[in-house]
């Protein structure tokens, strides 16, 4: 059976900007099937996370951090590419309300 | 989002650098905000820690139920029929020992991720210990629940019906 998650994580290469787009493009497509959930409920740890990224606490994180930006663009509803804007400067206050909530 | 988040997967959110300097941030800054945190960490270790039962609010179960039901039954029905005979008679210790191991071989399987995944795995083979006989009784979806149950330390039938409203 394919681990869609092991192959995000292989085509990111260890970087971690890839990694975070990648995790975060991911992320919002799945997101998108269920447009009136509430995704924050989701535990991280149900995820199929392939074993070498467990491994690794920092990639860990940006896996993490990438999965928290898709939960907040899906909240938000908003069709901007968020894991660009987050790496190009702060979010702006309103979106870092909702990630901080 | 972070904050929600350290109620359901904990501490292991801090792995993220992002959810740290936010932290940082409230700690400095925003009392409510860590305060906020502090209880929803504490939230999630009780659930953890099997001091509280676990809020069955993920609305990603009916398509959890409906994957895991899938995997489960090719193994449901491997164990049914090899166990056929000791389904009716009397059961032993023995016995017992020989469902487990039987389920735990079943739960290497890398093709069945809701059993092979290490964390599910040894919670299966907990699990399968507690009632081995009978639980090679029940349909796949109703061990979904039963499993779940004893995940979340509900009763089976609360998440069949959980599961159920969740769907709507």
């Amino acid at each position: 059976m394919e681990n869609e998650l092991a192959l995000v994580f292989s085509e990111s290469n260890n970087n971690t900007d890839e990694l975070f787009r990648y995790v975060y493009g991911y992320f919002r497509t799945f997101f998108d099937a269920y447009p009136d959930v509430n995704v924050c409920n989701i535990n991280l740890h149900a995820f199929d996370w392939p074993e070498p990224l467990l491994r690794d606490r920092r990639l860990t994180g940006v896996a993490f951090a990438g999965t928290l930006i898709a939960m907040l663009g899906h909240q938000a509803k908003t069709d901007v590419k968020l894991a660009d804007l987050f790496l190009a400067s702060p979010l702006p206050p309103d979106l870092m309300d909702g990630l901080d909530r | 989002m972070i904050i929600a988040q350290g109620a359901v997967t904990g501490d292991p959110l801090l792995a993220s650098d992002l959810v740290l300097m936010r932290v940082c941030e409230w700690r400095l800054k925003d009392y409510a905000k860590y305060r906020r945190w502090q209880l929803a960490l504490d939230k999630a270790f009780r659930i953890d820690q099997r001091r509280t039962a676990a809020p069955l609010n993920n609305p990603l179960l009916p398509e959890m139920k409906r994957v895991g039901a899938e995997q489960l039954r090719p193994v449901v029905t491997r164990m049914q029929e090899r166990f056929f005979k000791e389904r009716v008679l009397p059961t032993g210790k023995k016995l017992n020992e020989e469902i487990v191991d039987a389920f735990a071989e079943e739960a290497c399987n890398p093709d069945l991720p809701f059993l092979n995944h290490p964390h599910n795995r040894e919670l299966w083979i907990r699990f399968c210990r507690r009632n081995p006989v009978t639980y090679l009784h029940l349909s796949p979806e109703k061990l979904f629940d039963e499993f779940t149950g004893f995940v979340t330390m509900h009763d089976a039938e609360y998440v069949r019906q959980r599961i159920s409203s969740l769907k709507k």
